[in-house]
């Protein structure tokens, strides 16, 4: 969580634009992951990550700390937003070129290559899991949120998130094993 | 592959990143919008004030018409429709009255009908054939012929049958 991330998100409701600006920019990376790995199609999750952001903006008079985070807020509709997107085709097929990750440019070439390609491995193994084990793995692990972040985002009770998650873990080993 | 490492895997997945160009693009379009500003009962105000110019815009056109329709031409509206009610109430009145009358006097007429009907009926039954005028009882009697009791008319009118 950011700090000061409460006094942010009154400031952003009173329009302050600057205060939004840094929400954005401290979220933009995760809700942006989230999204990817989701849909694996960099301009797709692109086109989704701007809604999600747009439909924060737009509406975030209606947050308000009930006890989960602002950052739980947003992935509530970043979920939101990509089940409307699922709603109308079949999730593709992972390939290197739809995700084009593009990686930090100090990164060596070589090593962007393996590295690309085990994340191109990675993405298809979570692609074989539920929507929801899916979802817990990418926050949890990927995005680095708490379990009563998790939760929050998720609508589900903490102890429902732990068992998700290791069942998740679980079919992962799996899948990687066979 | 262990769990420690499968999560070790995932941590990777961290290093991706939206593009530098995206990431800045997306931030002046959102920063740019115009952000909806809420109303009562957390209603956006535009969507409150449309739908209250909205409201407005019917609740006018309805008065207009009603002052159209009952208002301006009101008079005039009036006195047409009395003239043209009146003429209809009137025609319908004659044709009314007129069919009651028709009633009545039918009713008239088979009301004596049934008098008369029910006079001879009783005359019939006191007193057989005595109510018959003799004068035709006498007549019609003439012309029977008891001693040839054949009567040609019938030949005749068998005849015209066959």
């Amino acid at each position: 969580m950011l700090e000061d991330e409460n006094k942010l998100v009154e400031r952003a409701k009173d329009g302050k634009v600057q205060a939004f600006g840094l929400l954005y920019e401290h979220y933009l990376p995760k809700i942006y992951r989230f999204v990817l790995l989701k849909v694996s199609h960099r301009e797709e999750a692109e086109d989704l990550t701007h809604q999600v952001f747009l439909k924060a903006w737009e509406n975030i008079e209606q947050y308000e700390f009930k006890g989960y985070s602002f950052g739980s807020w947003l992935y509530q509709i970043a979920r939101n937003v990509t089940i409307d997107y699922y709603r109308d085709r079949t999730p593709r097929e992972v390939s290197l070129e739809a995700l084009a990750i593009e990686l930090p440019s100090e990164t060596d070439p070589l090593d962007g290559v393996q590295k690309k390609l085990d994340w191109s491995k990675l993405v298809k193994a979570l692609k074989e899991l539920k929507e929801v084990e899916r979802e817990v793995l990418i926050m949890r692990f990927v995005d680095d949120l708490s379990i009563k972040d998790v939760a929050d985002a998720i609508g589900k009770t903490e102890g429902a998130i732990k068992l998700i998650q290791h069942r998740a873990i679980k079919s992962l080993k799996k899948y990687f094993e066979t | 592959m262990n769990e420690k490492e499968l999560i070790e895997k995932l941590k990777t997945l961290q290093a991706i990143e939206p593009g530098p160009e995206f990431a800045e693009s997306l931030k002046l379009t959102i920063l740019q919008t115009p952000k909806r500003r809420m109303g009562g009962f957390g209603m956006p105000v535009n969507i409150l004030y449309q739908s209250l110019n909205f409201g407005l815009a019917m609740t006018l056109t309805a008065v207009f018409i009603l002052i159209v329709i009952s208002g301006i031409t009101g008079s005039l509206r009036n006195q047409i429709l009395t003239r043209a009610l009146g003429v209809e109430i009137l025609n319908q009145n004659t044709a009314l009255s007129q069919h009651i009358d028709q009633q009545l006097s039918d009713a008239q007429y088979l009301n004596t009908v049934a008098e008369k009907t029910n006079l001879a009926l009783k005359e019939a039954s006191t007193k057989g054939l005595g109510h018959i005028n003799p004068l035709i009882l006498e007549k019609e009697a003439g012309n029977l012929n008891f001693k040839d009791p054949v009567n040609t008319n019938i030949d005749v009118l068998l005849d015209k049958a066959l």
